[in-house]
């Protein structure tokens, strides 16, 4: 019997670290928000993304709206992972 | 009395603070991280000199010419280029103003400008122009803390 994996079982947001997020204004996705330590020119910043299921969103996500953790960013890249089935958005504040 | 350099470093910091996109965020810092908030502004510093005696002997005149580097940082979600070329032509003018920065320097011209460069290192993309201003003065060997 061929093992087929439920990939919403990684985004617990009930007893996990994963969140909810307002993607494109209407649907509500969830995954894992994370913002690394940014160094741009000499300004520090925090550089954030968001890792979802590829499955709830657009192929080609970018420009699409994301609304969490109270702030609200454009998709500016995406990247798949080897699977195709996460995907980490690339989050620019707007 | 600080040496001529860091007098010149600091009347240019006094000539480009209050500039329209800039405002007071002139910093004279590069050790340290900037923040978000800082921006737009301006990083002012001296960059490398080139110094020519007017003749060997214990006491002598230089001619001192020194690199002054003006950075503009700007982050923005849109017209990023433009912000720096706003900048960029507030600088230029302010330092146009006045080439003798007070009496300190016999000469102050633009030397060139780098290439604007972007990152996305950050939550909003962020840009830097760099200018580069040369600034002719002079010292005696044994009192660089004053123009001779």
């Amino acid at each position: 019997m061929a093992f087929t994996e439920d990939i919403g079982e990684f985004f617990d947001t009930a007893t996990g670290f994963a969140v909810n997020a307002v993607y494109d204004g209407t649907s509500t996705v969830a995954g894992f928000y994370g913002a690394s330590a940014g160094d741009a020119f000499g300004v520090g910043a925090n550089v954030p993304e968001f890792i979802v299921a590829s499955g709830d969103i657009a192929a080609d996500p970018r420009g699409k709206s994301l609304v969490v953790e109270s702030g609200t960013y454009s998709i500016r890249e995406f990247e798949l992972d080897l699977t195709g089935r996460l995907c980490t958005l690339k989050l620019e504040r707007v | 009395m600080p040496h001529v350099r860091e007098q010149i470093r600091d009347a240019a910091v006094t000539a480009c603070t209050g500039l329209t996109t800039t405002s007071t965020r002139v910093y004279r810092e590069r050790l340290y991280q900037l923040r978000g908030a800082d921006l737009p502004g301006l990083r002012i510093y001296c960059g490398a000199e080139q110094v020519e005696p007017d003749r060997l002997g214990a006491v002598h005149g230089q001619s001192r010419e020194l690199d002054l580097i003006v950075e503009g940082l700007a982050r923005a979600t849109s017209d990023l280029d433009e912000t720096l070329d706003d900048i960029a032509a507030e600088v230029e003018a302010a330092l146009a103003a006045d080439v003798t920065l007070g009496g300190k320097a016999k000469a102050l011209y633009l030397a060139g400008i780098d290439d604007p460069e972007q990152s996305d290192e950050s939550d909003q993309p962020a840009g830097l122009v760099r200018l580069k201003f040369r600034v002719h003065y002079r010292t005696l060997n044994t009192t660089p803390t004053a123009t001779a």
